[in-house]
């Protein structure tokens, strides 16, 4: 245990100091290859084109890493150290997993590809494929939401209810962290599609919107999938 | 559109000044309103704690002349004592109040780069402390688990609260979360991209390099206590078994099963470790300032000020269970905990001598700010070393449960940091009001706060080594091992006390007083460098900068700088304004 601490604390360590020393000497008031950027050549890595809101999404998304890193941890640790563990009698029984959850992925997995496909429609121009594309992925995604919903109904009707032992009530405060937080992504995704709709936006000012969002479900993808393996092997 | 870095971006692209009295300063975007309402309302709160800690205090002192409150009430108390202190006190007040009012002034915005996100983030954390106030008036009253709330104690009949009030306490610090972290990603993204032209990261003030650090933290600790507070109120409310084992409760048998105790103490101390460093980090980086200011000199060492900051804060993620040498966790992890808690001793001694030595030979002026500043580098080095003591598992074992505890917390983490927020309101008050706070009831103010914790902190610790165990409601006077001299010292402690908390009632008139009758201020009373004192209107107004943003050429510690004319050289002053000989670092 300790061992995977040091390795742990060591590795993140690495990357703040490397991140921290790439951050100091950014000034985010100078463009690259501008004429001031020039002449304060040396060590001058700065970036201007980050918009404050991709920043803030990204500090967001380390946020909720160390959500999900935490429950995921707490799992471990619930699975590990109940009672009578140590003598082999732990009251950990995994639950049967609803084969619901294998279709949900599927639908996770297009409902990311289908924004990924809006982000790309964008950089051509293509105002129609870029709105289609963005309402698939909207759409696969409330699809994974409900399948969710029917996957807790098929848990509970199997016999595991949130009381029924500690793996069942981890199933459910898993997903539905999860759910919330893609249900918070389609908050967003609404009101892009709402601004989209009417014709005096210009793509260019949705851009930002949908490529967030972009970044957004495919980071919610990943802790999905992460999240099932973990569910499946345990 | 093209995007402009915010540097650059001309009046024309803030936000247009607001109107009406509601948008001026009930529903307000502007991030000095918000810093106001923070403030205002986090000091509210605290006096309700410490109210709390006057009637404990009664209790300890004079068991048998008062009978104000019953043993449950005791325990109610302390644990809405320590929660409001730490959480809705001290972290609203530096991050919400300070960090709000700060960095946009010390960077050179105009404002956070997410306004509506900034007061919304004000309005939810008010709804934190009104579903937390809402506590003391539901069935059973306010929960009385102890501020670290404890499974399974906190959720079993026998607990006061242990039904309504341990709720109202977990979905009042699910929503503060929630707040909080709003905050946080407005002043995280502020600091990285809405500085003014110059302003490099190592041009910063210490100021804003603290609340930084404290933010980041803070948005990776606190989803620990998010974690475990959904658990617990599933626990509480639907029967699950997460921390809750297998328990008798009153004699009867719960459905409780298997649930782990540990495993809560984990999740809460790997947020408590890195918030007593949420509340520290702007106290530091504060009081950097404060010294330097006040001293005429430029701040000792200040890179190595910045990396210590930094180290401090990585530090802070693992030496959580130091708070859990007694909890029955596996042995070793005790050794490994005792090494990293005696590391981050390192960097925080460096930071200690850094302002011993921005003192010498520095030009000290005593005004009031400055006095605070200095009790704060005592308080914290009394508090501290006596921190090295208990993070040693062998000496922690038989003081973990005594009053040793308590005086070394209080010292280090409760009356370090308020010893900086008085020092500091002192210190920027003329920038919100444009009026000077008063000197002398400010002086009457820090002697009677600064003394009066001393009289009560340290006899404390003698309890502690005597043995005298905390967390009780009153001392039989047959219990053999306390001494009558333990009893007579509670008397004292209680009167001194109660000297202190009256004082603070002196500091608030001052701070309504001073608001109408205080000596006007003008733009920059303590002649400093930083932006904020820069600033074309006193106090600035929507927009901080007028028409043109500042740009900034130099350090924020161009304090006596041999040659220049005078003793400070703000920081946008370019340097061919300065003579030759003038010319300064950073």
């Amino acid at each position: 245990m300790n061992i995977w601490v040091a390795f742990g604390v060591l590795s993140i360590g690495v990357i703040v100091w490397f991140l921290l020393i790439k951050r100091l000497h950014t000034r985010t008031w100078e463009r690259h290859g501008s004429s001031v950027h020039a002449r304060n050549a040396r060590g001058d890595i700065g970036q201007v084109d980050v918009a404050p809101a991709r920043i803030a999404l990204w500090v967001f998304l380390a946020v909720i890493t160390s959500l999900f890193g935490l429950f995921f941890s707490a799992y471990f640790i619930r699975m590990g150290h109940g009672h009578g563990a140590e003598n082999g009698i732990s009251d950990w029984h995994s639950v049967s997993k609803p084969p619901i959850l294998w279709f949900n992925t599927a639908m996770l997995v297009l409902s990311s590809a289908a924004i990924q496909a809006a982000r790309r429609a964008l950089k051509f121009n293509q105002r129609t494929r870029v709105s289609s594309y963005l309402l698939a992925g909207g759409a696969f995604a409330m699809v994974f939401l409900a399948g969710q919903l029917i996957g807790w109904h098929q848990l509970r009707d199997s016999g595991y209810g949130l009381t029924s032992g500690p793996a069942g009530a981890f199933f459910y405060v898993l997903t539905g962290v999860h759910g919330l937080h893609l249900l918070g992504g389609l908050v967003v995704w609404l009101k892009t599609v709402a601004r989209m709709r009417t014709r005096a936006v210009e793509l260019i000012e949705v851009r930002l919107s949908i490529e967030l969002c972009t970044v957004y479900w495919h980071y919610l993808l990943l802790v999905w999938l992460v999240m099932f393996a973990l569910l499946l092997f345990t | 559109m093209a995007y402009v870095a915010i540097a650059d971006r001309d009046n024309a692209h803030a936000l247009h000044d607001p109107q009406s009295f509601l948008t001026k300063y009930i529903w307000s975007q502007d991030h000095k309103v918000i810093a106001i309402q923070y403030t205002i309302t986090a000091i509210a709160i605290g006096l309700v704690a410490l109210t709390l800690s006057v009637l404990m205090r009664l209790q300890l002192g004079f068991p048998d002349s008062f009978k104000l409150i019953a043993p449950q009430n005791y325990y109610q108390f302390i644990t809405l004592h320590g929660m409001i202190m730490v959480i809705y006190l001290l972290t609203a007040l530096f991050l919400g109040g300070f960090g709000n009012y700060l960095i946009p002034l010390m960077c050179g915005a105009r404002d956070m780069v997410f306004p509506y996100l900034n007061m919304v983030s004000y309005w939810v954390y008010l709804l934190a402390v009104l579903v937390l106030v809402g506590g003391f008036f539901v069935p059973g009253g306010p929960t009385g688990a102890g501020w670290t709330l404890y499974a399974p104690q906190a959720i079993l009949s026998g607990s006061p609260g242990s039904r309504w009030g341990i709720v109202c306490m977990l979905a009042s610090l699910g929503i503060f979360i929630v707040a909080f972290t709003m905050g946080g990603l407005n002043y995280v993204t502020t600091i990285l991209q809405a500085r003014c032209r110059g302003m490099t990261l190592m041009r910063m003030p210490l100021s804003v390099w603290g609340i930084f650090m404290a933010t980041v933290l803070g948005l990776l600790a606190f989803p620990a206590l998010f974690v475990s507070a959904i658990m617990m109120t599933l626990d509480c409310l639907a029967g699950t078994s997460f921390f809750t084992p297998a328990v008798s409760s009153m004699g009867q048998p719960s459905a409780y099963n298997g649930g782990s105790p540990l495993l809560f103490q984990h999740l809460f101390w790997f947020f408590g470790h890195p918030e007593v460093y949420i509340v520290a980090l702007p106290a530091f980086g504060i009081v950097s300032d404060l010294l330097s200011v006040h001293s005429r000199r430029h701040i000792f060492g200040y890179r190595m000020m910045v990396w210590a900051i930094l180290a401090i804060g990585c530090l802070s993620f693992v030496v959580w269970a130091h708070h859990m040498y007694v909890s029955g966790m596996n042995p070793y992890f005790g050794f490994f905990f005792a090494t990293t808690t005696l590391i981050i001793a390192v960097p925080t001694a460096i930071k200690v001598y850094n302002w011993v030595l921005t003192l010498w030979r520095g030009d000290i002026h005593l005004t009031v700010p400055m006095l605070f500043a200095i009790g704060f580098i005592f308080t914290f080095i009394n508090g501290g070393l006596t921190g090295l003591f208990l993070g040693n598992t062998s000496v922690d074992v038989p003081l973990s449960a005594t009053y040793f505890v308590v005086a070394h917390f209080h010292l280090v983490m409760g009356v370090s940091p308020i010893l900086v927020v008085f020092g500091a309101l002192y210190h920027w008050y003329p920038k919100m009001t444009g009026r000077m706070l008063d000197d002398t009831m400010g002086r009457i103010h820090f002697w009677i706060t600064f003394i009066g914790t001393y009289m009560i902190y340290l006899p404390m610790y003698y309890l502690g080594i005597l043995g005298l165990p905390r967390r009780y409601y009153a001392w039989d006077k047959s219990i053999q091992f306390i001494p009558p001299s333990v009893h007579t010292m509670n008397k004292w402690i209680t009167i001194s006390a109660l000297f202190v908390a009256a004082v603070q009632l002196l500091f608030l008139f001052n701070l309504v007083w001073s608001f109408f009758k205080g000596k006007p201020a003008g733009g920059n009373p303590w002649r400093a460098t930083t932006l904020e004192w820069q600033t074309p209107d006193t106090p600035p107004v929507h927009g901080n900068w007028r028409e043109k943003l500042p740009v900034v050429y130099r350090w924020a510690y161009d304090y006596s700088v041999p040659g220049a004319k005078e003793d400070f050289i703000p920081q946008n002053v370019p340097p061919d304004k300065l003579s030759p000989v003038g010319h300064a670092q950073g």
